[in-house]
């Protein structure tokens, strides 16, 4: 892939710079016009779409911490979805047994999907690429089948029934409140991501992606960078697990199989696999852009005739999405969006040099 | 006509990082023609524009034009700009090391059946330490073999032009000194031209008939050797000698905006 | 003794999927997670095409075999090729994606519904009864055979034909085949193309002696088990690799409950990573070469 983070057609000269959350003005302004608009969202969409952005909260979450992962940090992970259901069974298991607060369920899953990012780690530490791959899809069928087990010998196989929780006394239920408690919590965990990304954790990170032999030679200790990216990202996706579990109102295991990976994959592959942006944009399209296409299918009359198979089609479209993107823009939705903002900030000029 | 010619080559990364900048060369017939520059210089993104691997790193040829005898051979994939005539012996990853020498050298000859023993038995002739070693796999010899396999292998492609990249690294001074003599035999006996790519500015001009110095991105000088070794600034920079002892980098920085080359 | 016959068989199987993985990461180093999805198309072809000719099963073996290869082939030209140069990781999740539309291609062209050839092909797919009270059909006796020729065919051909040197040259560095003449397109094609015809034979196995349907894909993905264990990079290590799963299979699933055939591999892949990540035979820089 490239070896380009972020827009190449962009001169820093300082570290500041580079680091900058908010660099420009023009950065500033739409990201205030951006907050302002979501604020105002809830009274301006219906309660379905509501619902459409409350789920794209939800799959940000996740998607960064999958990016963090496989895009930045370049361990390919294929077991997110066991990680996901890892955090919303810890939060079902902490109600039925003790009936524990939303708050705590929500720590507990974190750092339940800490733990279990250092055990699948430490194996992976000896392996990279495609056996790395192989074995994250291992553990994520142990994690299933432990899930599995538990469901079927506490709840007989019906799943857990989650209660609608309660916030600093605020009872969370309807989209709007919803939209209101998830709104922060996915920009504190943006936060949280850009500034680990801009940190030296970061830059070790994308060291050992780049080539984790170098970096050990500049006196990275891989290892530990390397579990540390495995837990820290396990962690965000457990929470954004028993988020979904408590959103959802309903827990059981089948709803994290094989289907819920490609869905992540999908996201942070169509985003931009590496960038913040990236994982943004690829959570707003994959989840809006499926109902985008059942309202167009809609007025197609011979679509509507397939009936069921639609859905086996909507899958293969995003396999193709998905394909079309690795072969033609692997930067994803970010990689186009930088060309478009490359070529502005170059105009009237094409290229910026090397040297200078 | 020149054999090789690149004219105003424009080499651009990732669309908008451009690295090789209105760069012209040109390598004769039966020469053999050096082309130097530290790290950074362009040399490589050049070689990989000539050999069709630009790709590789999301780069592309943006302006200019490669021409093979005559024939444009730029953005054509590297089996075709082999099988014209440019081949590359490359810095690193030469041979294949899983392979025996033997196996290396029928490897090229896959396509082209007839050239088959005869070809291998007169390469084997120019570097007779191959043929003591024909059955032993490649990734056990010594570097020098190695090299010598690479350049054996890469005549075995029928070449016009050889682009040898980066020769003497990783071998001892003598040993570059022989493969470069050896050079001489190839562009005399087999009427091969040669692009010899080095960083090891002094080796190629022992050598070579006509030389480029790449700084940038763009050529900044070019001439025959004795030229080239009676520049100031190639003598500073790139021969390691210089009337005022060596230069520090604080100089060099300060020379660089001067751009004195054409003085 | 019918149960080393029950194991050979299976790790016939094994060994034709297993083979078409080496084959696939040798050429482009890629583990190909659309495995599953080549078997099911050439068995689909190949069903397609007894419907339509049901009195010669030759022919519906040549069509399908054919499909196979031509898929094969055409994946590699359309998605393996211009992602030649990226990292493992790009080209797996490539084949991830690719795997998705496949199914959703096949489902659309041939529907959800399971089907058995076994039915079409009637008297000719009874089974030979053999001394020892071992019962032997046609197709069994023709996974074993195939096999065979493959893991003996294979190997030879490595060694001494011209393109069997070109296929291990590519194999080790595609970069300086390609500098050496050598069009690694038309190689990694073939390459790809037969991967795809041992799929296919696989596949027809599977569907003739059990079921065929889309979702069938999972028994060919769990192909790349023996292919990991004995070494993905190493066709030597196929036998091996396909004869400890098969016996793993047969024996969990006749020994403690059927419905862990499936389990069977990824199982005894668990242990295999645990222990020796680069498989039996493998080359341990495949590790490094990230």
């Amino acid at each position: 892939m490239s070896v380009f983070r972020g827009n190449p057609g962009t001169l820093k000269t300082t570290h500041a710079e580079d680091s900058a959350l908010l660099p420009t003005w023009f950065v500033r302004f739409w990201a205030a016009v951006a907050i302002l608009v979501l604020l105002a969202a809830p009274y301006v969409l219906n309660s379905f779409w509501t619902g459409i952005v409350n789920q794209t909260f939800i799959a940000l979450i996740g998607a960064l911490a999958l990016n963090l992962l496989m895009g930045t940090t370049g361990q390919i992970s294929l077991g997110h979805a066991g990680f996901v259901g890892a955090g919303a069974f810890t939060a079902a298991a902490l109600i039925t047994q003790f009936d524990a607060p939303f708050g705590v369920n929500l720590l507990a899953a974190t750092v339940v999907g800490a733990i279990l990012g250092v055990l699948v780690g430490l194996p992976a530490l000896r392996l990279k690429g495609l056996y790395l791959a192989v074995s994250t899809l291992a553990a994520h069928f142990v994690i299933v089948v432990a899930m599995g087990q538990y469901q079927s010998s506490v709840s007989y196989g019906a799943g857990f029934t989650m209660p609608a929780p309660s916030f600093l006394g605020w009872e969370l239920s309807g989209e709007r409140r919803w939209f209101y408690f998830l709104l922060p919590v996915a920009l504190l965990t943006l936060l949280v991501h850009v500034n680990w990304l801009r940190s030296a954790f970061g830059r070790a990170w994308m060291a050992i992606h780049h080539r984790d032999v170098s970096a050990s030679a500049l006196g990275i200790d891989t290892a530990r960078f390397k579990l540390l990216a495995f837990s820290a990202s396990t962690a965000v996706t457990a929470f954004s697990g028993a988020l979904w579990g408590y959103y959802t109102g309903f827990v059981s295991v089948e709803a994290f199989d094989i289907h819920l990976l490609i869905q992540y994959l999908a996201i942070v592959i169509i985003g931009g696999l590496g960038s913040v942006l990236g994982s943004v944009l690829g959570a707003a399209f994959v989840m809006t852009v499926p109902h985008l296409i059942a309202r167009a299918a809609e007025g197609v009359p011979a679509l509507k005739a397939m009936g069921a198979s639609v859905f086996e089609l909507q899958i293969g479209l995003f396999g193709l999405i998905m394909l079309l993107f690795i072969l033609l823009e692997p930067r994803g939705l970010a990689g186009l969006w930088f060309r478009v903002q490359a070529y502005f900030q170059l105009w009237p000029f094409r290229f910026r040099a090397w040297e200078r | 006509m020149s054999l090789l010619a690149v004219e105003n080559l424009e080499v651009a990364y990732a669309r908008v990082i451009l690295a090789v900048q209105g760069v012209s060369l040109a390598v004769p017939e039966r020469s053999i023609v050096a082309l130097l520059g530290t790290n950074g210089a362009g040399k490589t993104t050049t070689v990989r524009a000539i050999t069709g691997f630009l790709p590789v790193d999301d780069a592309q040829i943006r302006k200019g034009d490669i021409r093979l005898a005559g024939e444009s051979i730029a953005g054509l994939p590297p089996y075709r700009i082999a099988a014209r005539g440019a081949v590359l012996v490359p810095e690193r990853d030469k041979i294949f090391q899983t392979l025996t020498v033997e196996d290396n050298l029928r490897l090229p000859l896959s396509r082209r059946r007839q050239a088959g023993e005869a070809g291998i038995d007169k390469v084997l002739q120019i570097f007779p330490a191959l043929a003591k070693r024909r059955s032993q796999v490649a990734g056990l010899m010594s570097g020098g073999e190695r090299q010598m396999l690479a350049i054996a292998q890469g005549l075995l492609c029928n070449p016009k032009v050889l682009v040898v990249d980066e020769l003497s690294l990783g071998l001892a001074p003598h040993l570059v000194a022989e493969l470069m003599a050896q050079l001489k035999g190839l562009r005399d006996d087999l009427g091969v031209s040669i692009l010899l790519v080095e960083q090891d500015a002094a080796s190629a001009l022992t050598v070579a008939d006509f030389g480029y110095v790449m700084e940038g991105g763009r050529i900044v000088y070019e001439g025959a050797p004795d030229k080239l070794r009676g520049h100031k600034d190639i003598q500073e920079f790139y021969l390691g000698s210089s009337e005022e002892g060596r230069a520090s980098y604080r100089d060099v920085k300060q020379y660089r905006r001067a751009r004195r080359w054409w003085g | 003794m019918s149960l080393v016959v029950v194991i050979l068989i299976q790790a016939s199987f094994y060994a034709l999927l297993a083979t078409g993985y080496v084959l696939i990461y040798r050429s482009t180093r890629v583990l190909n997670l659309a495995h599953g999805e080549l078997m099911v198309f050439g068995a689909f072809v190949f069903y397609q095409a007894l419907t339509m000719f049901p009195g010669s099963p030759a022919t519906a073996v040549v069509a399908g075999l054919l499909g196979g290869a031509l898929l094969g082939a055409l994946v590699y030209f359309v998605v393996m090729r211009p992602l030649a140069g990226y990292p493992v990781a790009v080209g797996v999740l490539a084949t991830i994606a690719l795997s998705i539309l496949l199914r959703s291609l096949i489902t659309a062209i041939w529907s959800g519904q399971t089907r058995y050839p076994a039915e079409l092909l009637g008297a000719r797919a009874a089974p030979w009864d053999l001394p020892g009270g071992i019962a032997l059909t046609p197709i069994d006796a023709a996974i074993v055979a195939a096999a065979a020729a493959a893991l003996l065919g294979l190997p030879l051909m490595l060694q001494r034909a011209s393109t069997g040197v070109a296929m291990r040259g590519v194999a080790e560095n595609a970069v300086l085949a390609a500098q050496r003449g050598i069009n690694i397109h038309a190689i990694n094609a073939i390459s790809w193309g037969a991967a795809g015809l041992m799929a296919t034979l696989a596949g027809i196995f599977f569907a003739v002696k059990v079921r065929l349907g889309p979702d069938i894909w999972i028994v060919g993905l769990a192909g790349f088990a023996p292919a990991l264990i004995g070494g993905m990079d190493s066709l030597r290590g196929v036998a091996l690799g396909a004869l400890i799963v098969a016996t793993a299979e047969v024996l969990a699933s006749r020994y403690i409950a059927p419905q862990f055939a499936l389990a069977a591999p990824f199982l005894v892949l668990l242990v295999a990573l645990w222990i020796r990540p680069w498989g039996l035979y493998g080359s341990r820089e495949e590790l490094e070469r990230v």
